[in-house]
């Protein structure tokens, strides 16, 4: 568990970060008229501390919607390109909630493999210190409790803060680069030896959970049994093929590469993509080997829940809700959980 | 650890028309820096993606040996829907494009050592086949191998690509080349119908022999059976496969059968594998 614990008030926290915004960017849970989404604040006070969930992941402060791969100019036979890397400052993302923290340890296992290093990506995550705010109420959306994880889980993050009574709020230091923010404060207190038992007291209690948790290795078996089954003949009636799951999503990261050229000069760009869309795997022949919404629907499910298993070890779904949330037309991830636990179809 | 996104620049030196309609063609091409030829180290099987800067990226087979020290080519068809195939088309020699890989796995040359390779191709996909043929026929391998047979067929005959070099082969006593389309002409001397039936009649020997199959996904769908009846386990039977990619790497998520991409744990597969995962290509 955590080394240190150390302790702020609520009054403190927009100071704390003023201090920060002397050496890093840092980016917040922000208002927006009727929604919080992340944003780089200028003052401390920006920042609100108690949004449950902002309406996009963080998952863009690493992994752009749209990105500059390289640029490039040409002439008749030669071709300039430019791949100065872009500007990276360190950043602190303040107030991630834990299980968007957890996503972005999964997008590391995709981006950042020994083979393959996205260095756009990894330099963004090396710069930045990410300070989690474990979730005091679960929205009616949220099931991360239903992955394995909880409203204090640690994965992903460098600094956890747990509210206490009164007001006040532990911090917990999870990583090297989460003690080095801390010691680079003054604001936030050491903590009693109470104080530390009040920490430990609130992660225990956030991990004793009633809900059964899937068992993602059993689904993720079960659903490469079931690909052929008629499970999958009604989900995706309704869908629209809109693409708004996946981009709100914090862990699907499919991307197109496209060229943007005027005049001989031009870009490379990385844009998300998204599975639910006819052009993701049309092939120049024409043929398509995934052409219908059915079979969009289906690659969404078996990506997150058995692909990502056989591939990384774990359910690309940290159960934040977005989706739930957001799909025009109500298609609910959890309903699908809850019929293929009990699906007896082969 | 270099960016994988960033292609080497590669000039076109030959620019060669390939069947009668004129819609494939293979580009030959040279590092614009020759070191960089050593870098891209391949085996025949990969592919690697082919940029024309402004129209985008394409996934492609290399078509010519790694033997082949000085070059490396790519056969490339042109779709009216295919933006980066008809920006490649549209390209003149000496014009300068870009170069990402290489990519993928290759066909299992370790496993083919000592054994009759049976290859079966059609249409245009047989350009790693081509690369492969090159490979076992080159002077310092050819040894390593056992006895080779070709089959490769098209719809007419004016659709067979490498018309010249296939006939440089079937001039030589250590390939066996057979050559097939579905609608001869009035020259045409050598089989008619369609490859998985030419290999039924030819009936290679199975035993302690390996077969590639890359073609049009109808031929590969009854080759395979074909095959199987002439007693080839479906360990034995290696084929190719292609996939919508951008990343080539791993990363951007289309080019999956199941758990696999296509672009990192293929593009060959063995029929075995292949079994063993959804029928989504």
């Amino acid at each position: 568990m955590s080394n240190e614990i150390r302790i702020i008030s609520r009054e403190d926290l927009p100071k704390w970060l003023d201090q920060m915004l002397g050496t890093f960017t840092v980016v917040a849970p922000t208002r927006q008229d009727d929604y919080t989404n992340f944003g780089v604040i200028t003052s401390g006070n920006q920042a609100d501390f108690d949004a449950v969930n902002t309406r996009m992941s963080p998952k863009q402060i690493f992994f752009p919607k749209t990105e500059r791969l390289f640029g490039f100019a040409t002439d008749r036979q030669q071709v300039k390109l430019d791949d100065t890397p872009q500007q990276i400052t360190p950043q602190v993302l303040f107030g991630v909630r834990p299980c968007d923290a957890r996503s972005i340890a999964m997008l590391d296992k995709v981006f950042d493999t020994d083979v393959y290093r996205d260095q756009q990506y990894v330099s963004r995550r090396k710069a930045t210190t990410i300070v989690s705010l474990a979730c005091k109420q679960l929205a009616p959306s949220c099931f991360c409790t239903r992955l394995g994880s909880n409203p204090a889980d640690m994965a992903g993050s460098d600094l956890l803060i747990i509210e206490l009574p009164e007001d006040r709020f532990a911090i917990g230091t999870l990583t090297p680069k989460g003690a080095d923010l801390l010691t680079a404060a003054d604001l936030p207190a050491q903590a009693t030896a109470q104080d530390a038992q009040a920490f430990d007291k609130a992660v225990r209690i956030a991990q004793d959970t009633t809900v059964k948790p899937i068992d993602s290795d059993k689904l993720a078996a079960k659903l490469a049994r079931i690909f052929d089954s008629a499970f999958w003949d009604r989900w995706h009636d309704r869908c629209l093929g809109c693409g708004t799951c996946t981009y709100l999503c914090p862990t699907c990261h499919c991307f197109d590469i496209a060229d943007e050229a005027k005049n001989n000069t031009g870009q490379r760009v990385r844009n998300w993509d998204s599975c639910m869309f006819d052009l993701f795997t049309l092939h120049a022949s024409g043929h398509n080997p995934r052409p219908s919404q059915r079979q969009h629907l289906r690659q969404r499910v078996m990506h997150k829940f058995s692909y990502t298993v056989d591939r990384y070890g774990q359910a690309f779904c940290v159960g934040c809700g977005r989706c739930v949330n957001r799909c025009p037309v109500n298609i609910d991830i959890r309903e699908i959980l809850d019929e293929l636990e009990d699906y007896q179809g082969g | 650890m270099a960016d994988p996104y960033l292609p080497y620049t590669v000039t076109i030196r030959k620019i060669t028309i390939e069947n009668a309609a004129k819609d494939i063609k293979t580009f030959e091409l040279v590092f614009a820096d020759p070191a960089q030829r050593q870098q891209f180290d391949f085996m025949p099987g990969q592919f690697a993606q082919l940029s024309v800067f402004g129209a985008g990226e394409s996934p492609i087979g290399i078509a010519s040996s790694p033997l082949d020290a000085n070059h490396i080519s790519f056969t490339v068809k042109k779709y009216p829907t295919g933006v980066v195939t008809t920006a490649l088309h549209n390209c003149q020699p000496h014009q300068t494009i870009g170069l990402r890989g290489p990519f993928g796995n290759h066909y299992p040359l370790l496993d083919m050592l000592g054994k009759d390779i049976v290859i079966v191709g059609g249409g245009f996909a047989v350009t790693t086949l081509r690369a492969t043929i090159r490979y076992l026929l080159h002077e310092s391998k050819r040894s390593d191998f056992g006895k080779i047979t070709f089959f490769y067929g098209a719809r007419t005959p004016g659709e067979l690509v490498y018309r010249e070099e296939i006939s440089t082969w079937a001039a030589r006593s250590d390939i066996e080349v057979h050559l097939t389309v579905d609608h001869p002409d009035e020259s045409w001397t050598q089989h008619t119908g369609v490859v998985p039936a030419v290999v039924t009649k030819i009936a290679p020997a199975s035993s302690n022999s390996i077969a590639l199959v890359c073609g049009p996904p109808i031929m590969v769908k009854y080759s395979i059976p074909a095959l199987k009846d002439l007693g080839f386990a479906p360990e034995r039977i290696i084929t190719s496969l292609e996939m919508r990619m951008k990343c080539g790497i791993g990363k951007c998520g289309r080019c999956n059968i199941g758990s696999k991409y296509v672009c990192i744990d293929g593009p060959v597969f063995s029929v075995a594998e292949l079994e063993r995962l959804p029928q989504e290509f």
